[in-house]
């Protein structure tokens, strides 16, 4: 048998994504956010566990959909580090177990309960189910985030440690593209402002482009104001079948209109710039049968500042090499041409790992709807996109459009 | 002594030691270390071959917060990617370098070395492979 390499992964004659094709041939059913829901981030002490964050995001996803819990037909829970095995089969039956299935964990590093979403529009898209929870929450040590594995030479030698990782990429970048840290270091300055009006995030703190690069080093040329906190946190996202929405709310509805999950490649790291989010973003607008010059606003996976540089560019919403610019630019502030992590992001908001793909596609639905507060992206959005990365090589892409 | 990650290191009972790799007959790609198949092009048919122990710095990083609690190594320190000649490449520690005194920069050449890392419960060396400048 004769091994072909090839840049798309696993292909049927025709189209470039698997999954793309087969849901044209099944005629899918729109998936709308119905409700969304989060405990806010930040650092709590101990006898506040991840049932009691978990609890609280849930309870106000249910409610803002307009659903009892017995409306829910599957339950999806996620996290990341060290927690109850089924953490979320103990959460979830502090509601009630009415007989529906139950997933106590869908891991995937940093894009779990993103994935938990992909898994979960695929489930009401086929007609399956109508109404489905995903609730992500975690409680995390302090300290950096390194290599999972316990006894491994990677831990003798300090390889796997993410700011590392995204210090080679940010050396990486400034390289090819010619950007100074500045301009990386400026995604930071804009993630804390805005962050600074946002009541969920943990640190409503501003600085400024000095305090930011004169930081203590982590990994050069990554300061301390670069990297991601380690957070507590939890977020819960009601899904449901649109053409049943209507039943339960009144609000505007928020149709994933495009999803998408690839992993990276061996071949992949030919490239600077992220090819997991190129080949999402290219699934994901082609299901939603959109451009990346039609999205308004977006939130991205800024774990360092040159995350949010790297993935923008990634998701076309400027072109290769200048996410640099555009950010230096302005471009990506709040009243920007592109909005970028209205939230505060990772950066900012703070990055409990389990939740942050569920909290990520909150923040777009709430600019959607215009319930954003103050620092609501102006204009009356009409189309946002996540992105949310995770170790390992995945990339989870959102297209997210209001319903008029 | 032996290896810490036989699927990257043999250490040869002279006390020398080899870095593994593959050779794919299909997509002709040469990748660090053994894999069940290739991972690049998922073949079959690739061929075991052992690397040259001098590559040169593609990327580095000076981490200056230790990784982990139990951490017995300095801080700062330095990691880097390595790449053979033939492309493949991996990620492991720069060693033995004053920060003070060297200015590091992508392309410079590097000798693989081994250390031990930890002994087993018999007290027999486990060892990794760490690059070095050359003196």
């Amino acid at each position: 048998m004769r091994y072909e390499a090839n840049n798309r992964g696993a292909q049927i004659p025709g189209s470039n994504f698997w999954g793309l094709e087969m849901a044209k041939k099944l005629k899918l059913r729109d998936v709308v956010v119905l409700g969304v829901g989060l405990h806010p981030f930040g650092r709590f002490p101990p006898e506040k566990t991840y049932m009691d964050l978990a609890k609280e995001a849930i309870s106000r996803a249910i409610e803002d959909a307009g659903i009892k819990w017995r409306d829910v037909q599957v339950a999806m829970y996620s996290h990341v580090r060290e927690q109850a095995s089924s953490a979320g089969l103990l959460v979830f039956q502090e509601f009630g177990s009415h007989g529906i299935p139950m997933i106590g964990n869908i891991e995937n590093a940093c894009s779990s309960s993103s994935t938990a979403v992909w898994l979960a529009t695929r489930l009401i898209g086929t007609g399956l189910y109508d109404i489905i929870l995903v609730a992500g929450a975690e409680k995390m040590p302090r300290g950096p985030l390194t290599s999972p594995l316990r006894y491994s030479p990677e831990r003798y030698l300090g390889t796997g440690v993410m700011m590392g990782l995204y210090a080679f990429m940010a050396r990486r970048y400034m390289r090819e593209y010619g950007a100074p840290i500045e301009a990386i270091a400026q995604v930071s300055v804009k993630n804390h402002r805005n962050g600074a009006i946002n009541p969920y995030a943990q640190y409503k703190k501003v600085f400024t482009l000095e305090e930011v690069l004169n930081s203590r080093m982590i990994a050069d040329p990554l300061t301390l104001y670069q990297c991601c906190p380690t957070s507590d946190g939890a977020a819960a996202l009601v899904l449901c079948a649109a053409d049943v929405a209507s039943k339960y709310t009144s609000k505007p509805l928020v149709r994933i209109a495009g999803s998408a999950l690839h992993i990276q490649k061996y071949s992949d790291r030919k490239k600077c710039i992220p090819q997991n989010t190129v080949r999402a973003a290219e699934e994901a607008y082609e299901q939603a049968g959109i451009s990346p010059k039609d999205v308004r606003l977006a939130e991205v996976h800024d774990a360092a500042t040159i995350g949010e540089i790297v993935q923008i560019e990634a998701l076309g919403l400027c072109p290769e090499g200048e996410g640099w610019k555009y950010t230096i630019e302005g471009k990506t502030e709040i009243n920007g041409v592109i909005p970028v992590n209205p939230s505060g992001g990772l950066q900012a908001q703070g990055h409990p790992l389990g939740a942050t793909g569920a909290r990520q596609i909150a923040e777009i639905t709430l600019h959607l709807r215009g319930e954003a507060g103050e620092r609501q992206v102006p204009g009356n959005p009409k189309v946002g996109v996540t992105e949310c990365a995770g170790f390992g090589g995945v990339s989870t892409v959102y297209v997210l459009v209001r319903q008029d | 002594m032996k290896s810490f990650k036989e699927s990257e290191l043999r250490i040869l009972p002279s006390g020398d030691f080899e870095l593994l790799g593959i050779r794919c007959k299909d997509c002709q790609e040469v990748v660090f270390g053994l894999h069940p198949l290739c991972p690049n092009c998922s073949s079959p048919e690739y061929e075991q071959i052992t690397l040259a122990k001098q590559g040169k710095i593609r990327n580095y990083t000076i981490l200056y917060v230790p990784p982990h609690g139990e951490w017995k190594g300095p801080v700062p320190y330095v990691i880097a990617e390595i790449e053979f000649p033939g492309g493949a490449s991996t990620t492991t520690q720069l060693v033995d370098i004053d920060l003070a005194d060297t200015r590091l920069e992508v392309g410079m050449p590097v000798e693989i070395e081994i250390r031990e890392a930890d002994k087993d419960e018999d007290g027999e060396s486990i060892m990794i492979y760490v690059a070095k400048l050359p003196s």
